[in-house]
């Protein structure tokens, strides 16, 4: 277990370090860029009380350390400020906008996962036959066809023409189907893909000839000893995609006009609300290094030989 | 046949968007009144948009803004990063740690979210959207240049460069350059396809090309207020985009057969 403690400790270091780094990188955002960001958020008309008015607000009128220092103590202290528009604290907005994105975020999962593993196994089985070219050609499609045009064409064909599904929001029953379909398949894709190409690799390993010798039916083969094996790296793919998930498919949220924090970030930048901007991107990013680093943790917990190689 | 020039096709029609745009006097901008919202017919084969604008010739430019996108990024983030990548990887130590840092840093923003907060706080323009994919691009090539120059820099022939007396900058440059090359240009050419959609995704949420210029990506943000009555609008750059995407991703697993480069993300 002492190497598990070591390797832990060494991916919450890791973890810790790259925070640090977003943090340091989401304060200079709006210093990195040039122009004075009140102008940009105020107009150029506006008068130069209300520029002095909201660059004290912001704190925008202190010496740079000074800002920097402000903001880390705020991430510290969990006080992310509030918006400039409404004034609504920050971390109350995120609350609320949450559940939308994690509802999503679990169904587009579940729905890349039930579509995913059948492609992946079939063409692994049947490889070079026309089932394995139509399971590819489907994730290369999928991987071709940007997200946002997806939902269009699901939101044509599916809401407008038939009529089954609502075309946007959050309301109503089966809401959640199409921006799920948009994100499930676009990860369906990747996946399927990659369960192809490991199970090719195990499939060729001796315990399958052994449990295939020994008289194991295929499914028992497939699933009991084949997937078992195969599924490690895909782990790691479906954490590093549920943290891409989590942190809010900004564009396909857009779409759907899906109120999670992806719609908010697109929200805040129209209005120009620069802190809201800068504490969800914070935050974003500050949970797909959480979920990447349990990902790691998770895999080196099933799989021994990583801890053992890296710890 | 159709699988290895199909793709090849495609991108040529796609670069001869470039060159049309410079021979033939097309008129994305042109505003007409009488043919609003007109579905595809013989005399606009795309038919028009909600300013009654060709579509055709609205495609054929947002062609060319995505290739000028697509190009300065990808040569940007290609040089950039391999030459952080090489110089972290041949020095190690120190140098090294640190430049791993930063990189882990840039990693830790998902997806195209980075790319969205600068395009946002920059403000539109496809100067800024080149900007912001170039900030965000250059980070895969150096940690794939990096892993590569680690994996050759101890080979025998660098090492017999090395007790030549040969410079730094010239076996970098003629000893190891020339050996990562190939991985480089697989990653770059499913590059290309991923900026595409990049492009197209920033400019859907209005932050990619101002207006009246065109893109694909705002061409389709457009359209989808007019999904009911002219769906036209959304599906002829749609279709444009898919076709330039897959066609860029076959020639980039073609280019990985050629090469004989084994599954690039494999190598970390």
């Amino acid at each position: 277990m002492n190497e598990m403690f070591k390797y832990i400790l060494k991916k919450l270091i890791g973890a810790t370090i790259s925070i640090a780094g977003v943090v340091c990188l989401v304060f200079l955002l709006i210093h990195l860029v040039p122009g004075d960001p009140v102008e940009i958020m105020l107009g150029e008309s506006a008068r130069a009380a209300d520029k002095a008015a909201l660059a004290a607000k912001l704190g925008l009128d202190k010496p740079l350390l000074q800002q920097f220092v402000d903001f880390v103590y705020g991430v510290f202290t969990l006080n992310f400020g509030e918006s400039y528009i409404t004034g609504e604290p920050i971390t109350r907005m995120i609350l609320d906008r949450l559940p939308a994105t994690v509802w999503l975020a679990l169904a587009s999962l579940l729905i890349a996962v039930l579509i995913a593993f059948p492609l992946g196994a079939i063409a692994a089985l049947k490889k070079n036959t026309l089932a394995d070219s139509a399971a590819m050609g489907f994730s290369l499609l999928g991987v071709s066809i940007p997200n946002f045009w997806m939902g269009q064409i699901l939101i044509l064909i599916f809401a407008l023409l038939l009529g089954w599904f609502p075309v946007s929001g959050y309301q109503g029953h089966g809401a959640i189907v199409l921006p799920a379909i948009t994100l499930g398949t676009a990860l369906a894709a990747i996946l399927s893909r990659m369960i192809r190409s490991t199970l090719l690799e195990v499939l060729g390993e001796d315990y399958i000839r052994t449990a295939r010798a020994k008289g194991c039916s295929q499914t028992r083969v497939i699933v009991m000893h084949a997937m078992r094996n195969a599924i490690l790296p895909v782990i790691t793919l479906i954490g590093l995609q549920l943290g891409t998930l989590l942190a809010g498919a900004v564009i396909t949220e857009k779409v759907f006009s899906w109120p999670g924090i992806g719609l908010m970030v697109v929200e805040s930048i129209q209005k120009r609300d620069y802190p809201v901007v800068q504490i969800s991107v914070l935050l974003i990013s500050s949970t797909y290094v959480l979920v990447n680093m349990l990902t790691d943790i998770l895999y080196a917990v099933i799989d021994p030989r990583i801890r053992l190689r890296e710890g | 046949m159709l699988r290895k020039y199909f793709p090849i096709t495609i991108v040529v029609l796609w670069l001869l968007m470039i060159v049309a745009g410079l021979i033939f006097p097309f008129n994305p901008n042109q505003i007409d009144l009488t043919h609003i919202l007109a579905t595809p017919g013989w005399d606009s084969l795309f038919g028009n948009d909600d300013l009654g604008r060709s579509i055709l010739d609205r495609t054929i430019t947002g062609g060319f803004t995505s290739f000028i996108v697509a190009a300065f990024v990808t040569v940007i983030s290609v040089v950039v990063g391999t030459f952080v990548g090489c110089i972290s990887g041949y020095i190690g130590g120190w140098v090294d740690g640190l430049i791993v840092r930063v990189i882990d840093i840039f990693l830790a923003f998902p997806g195209i979210l980075l790319a969205i907060a600068l395009s946002g706080v920059m403000g539109p323009g496809i100067e800024n959207v080149i900007i912001a994919l170039s900030i965000v691009g250059w980070v895969g090539y150096a940690r794939l240049s990096r892993a590569q120059v680690l994996s050759i820099k101890n080979r025998e022939h660098v090492l017999a460069a090395h007790a030549l007396g040969t410079g730094h900058f010239e076996i970098i440059k003629t000893h190891i350059l020339p050996l990562i090359m190939a991985p480089l240009i697989v990653e770059g050419t499913f590059g290309i396809a991923g900026i595409v959609i990049a492009e197209a995704g920033l400019s859907y949420l209005g932050l990619g090309v101002q207006p009246p210029a065109s893109s694909w990506g705002s061409m389709i943000r457009d359209g989808s207020q007019y999904l009911l009555v002219a769906p036209h609008m959304v599906i002829a750059p749609g279709i444009m985009l898919m076709l330039v995407v897959l066609s860029v991703n076959l020639i980039g697993d073609q280019i990985r057969d050629h090469l004989d480069v084994k599954d690039v993300n494999k190598r970390k």
